[in-house]
């Protein structure tokens, strides 16, 4: 017996905490994925020890891709400190003895609930969404049998034609978030509640992409280097968000911002929501508005 | 049945570390896979160990083992149709041996020569695409290839950022066609893990490939 077999039997629960063949399962779901980009592959998803709200679709991939040598990230709406971020990144710190970070630049696996790190993804990282709902056609179309059909035949139509709804109804696509792409120009995809500003990072990002929602059963991927198109019309270009203000406290303008409410006399500010964009930025000397306004000498 | 026959019939070891090998196998496979014609190196300190009767080479019984279970039917081609590799395989991963290669979910192919078409494999349906073959191919080289039955291939397609250049062999000449049949029925179709005994080069079905010449 290897010392880590040994390590292994001595081990109160499995490593990672799903067992090997349910780890099996959603690894052959994983490889399916990745050859077939933007396709949501079934598995049998395992009941996890937290509720389905907390992203145990995330999980159960993070838990079957996991190794003793990798670095975990996990982010909340861009936060690393959220009680649900914090919960996930002590899971796997306990159960897969993993090394942890909240710097996207030292993480080997992301896992993200609702945002795309600023910060450039590289060759070799993964990222691992957290996913409530897979199916881009199903505000559209209850019947399961009925969006099958359409991811089979490519008839994506309905989904234009509402999204054309918006634009007679709104002047623009309402959508902000949870915005439908395609991927590797075949597949209709959710790129899960992420704001449409986080949309153009998918598109050929050289990190590999994979979606997991665990109530609904579904796994899929977007390889690297794969196109990930938004989809728009020739007169209403797709556009990401805009921002009218800088981060209050560390002045980045293309950057996703959240809404901070400072007082109870309509004082708020916008800061990023990537936390650890944020604080980088401000180790290196940016300072925001609400910090006195400076940048890093030269 | 006395305990010597026993020990008589038990199967060559398999992965010294199950639960660790097993997830150093999949992420290089799931590498090889996300990033087509880039070559993935299985550590040696695994292969090494692993002691799997002819003609299954360590790096293929390797992925086997990490990736196959009862739920898997194993198809062997007729170079790996043995009565010790079906006992290995039944022994370590719990699969069945299907004969069938339409039913297969792990087909593994000793002998590439002989691998003339992809279309016997289960290719999933359009609805399902994910009910398919995933091919583990041994060749004898794989990388640079010196050209007597080899091929060296063009790809294109979803993790490759531009093109990517490799070679692999001596494989069947029909099939570099065959591989371009499977690309048109996308997104049915099969995938394909070429191993040269260390090596994993991952060739899904959505790689576009051509053939460069010598
Ligand atoms: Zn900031």
């Amino acid at each position: 017996m290897s010392a880590n077999a040994a390590a292994e039997a001595a081990r109160p629960y499995n490593y990672a905490y799903l067992d090997e063949q349910t780890k099996r399962m959603i690894r052959r779901a994983i490889l399916k994925a990745i050859a077939i980009p933007g396709y949501q592959v079934p598995f049998a998803s395992r009941e996890m020890p937290m509720p389905y709200g907390w992203g145990t679709g995330g999980v159960q991939v993070t838990a079957s891709i996991i190794g003793p040598s990798d670095v975990l990230k996990v982010i909340d709406q861009g936060s690393d400190d959220t009680t649900n971020a914090v919960s996930i990144r002590k899971f796997f710190e306990k159960t897969a003895g993993v090394a942890v970070t909240t710097a996207t630049t030292a993480a080997s696996i992301i896992q993200t609930r609702h945002r795309i790190p600023e910060t450039p993804l590289g060759a070799g990282q993964v990222l691992v969404y957290q996913v409530p709902i897979p199916e881009p056609l199903r505000f559209l179309e209850p019947r399961e049998t009925e969006t099958r059909k359409m991811h089979a035949l490519a008839e994506y139509g309905l989904m234009h034609v509402k999204l054309y709804e918006d634009i007679a109804k709104h002047g623009r696509i309402a959508k902000t978030y949870d915005y439908p792409v395609m991927v590797g120009g075949r597949y209709l995809m959710d790129p899960s509640p992420t704001p449409k500003f986080d949309n153009p990072k998918m598109h050929r990002s050289p990190a590999l992409q994979l979606f997991g929602a665990g109530r609904e059963k579904r796994i899929y991927a977007v390889p690297p280097h794969t196109d990930v198109v938004s989809l728009d019309f020739d007169d209403h270009p797709f556009e990401v968000n805009k921002f009218d203000k800088p981060c209050a406290l560390c002045g980045a303008t293309d950057v996703y911002l959240d809404e901070v409410i400072l007082d109870d006399r309509g004082g708020r500010m916008f800061v990023c929501s990537d936390t650890d964009n944020c604080e980088t930025r401000r180790a290196d000397g940016h300072r925001g508005e609400l910090l006195g306004n400076e940048e890093p000498r030269a | 049945m006395p305990v010597e026959a026993l020990f008589a019939i038990s199967p060559r070891p398999g992965l010294a570390d199950p639960v660790m090998q097993s997830q150093t196998v999949f992420r290089t496979v799931m590498a090889a896979l996300a990033e087509p014609g880039t070559i993935h190196a299985l550590p040696e300190t695994l292969t090494g160990t692993i002691d799997a009767p002819a003609p299954i080479t360590p790096a293929a019984a390797a992925i086997l083992l990490a990736l196959a279970d009862y739920e898997t039917p194993i198809f062997l081609d007729e170079a790996a149709r043995n009565a010790d590799v079906g006992a290995f395989l039944s022994f370590h991963c719990g699969s069945r041996i299907t004969d069938s290669a339409g039913e297969a979910s792990f087909a593994l192919i000793a002998d590439p020569t002989s691998l003339d078409r992809l279309d016997a494999f289960a290719p999933g349906t359009l609805d399902y695409p994910d009910r398919s073959t995933t091919l583990i191919v041994q060749v004898a080289e794989l990388g640079d290839v010196s050209g007597e039955g080899s091929v060296r291939l063009r790809l294109t397609g979803p993790g490759i950022a531009d093109t990517a250049r490799i070679g692999f062999g001596p494989v069947n000449a029909g099939l570099v066609a065959a591989l371009a049949d499977n690309r048109a029925r996308f997104p049915q179709g099969v995938d394909l893990i070429v191993t040269d005994g260390a090596g994993i080069l991952g060739l899904p079905r959505s790689t576009r490939i051509e053939e460069e010449g010598f």
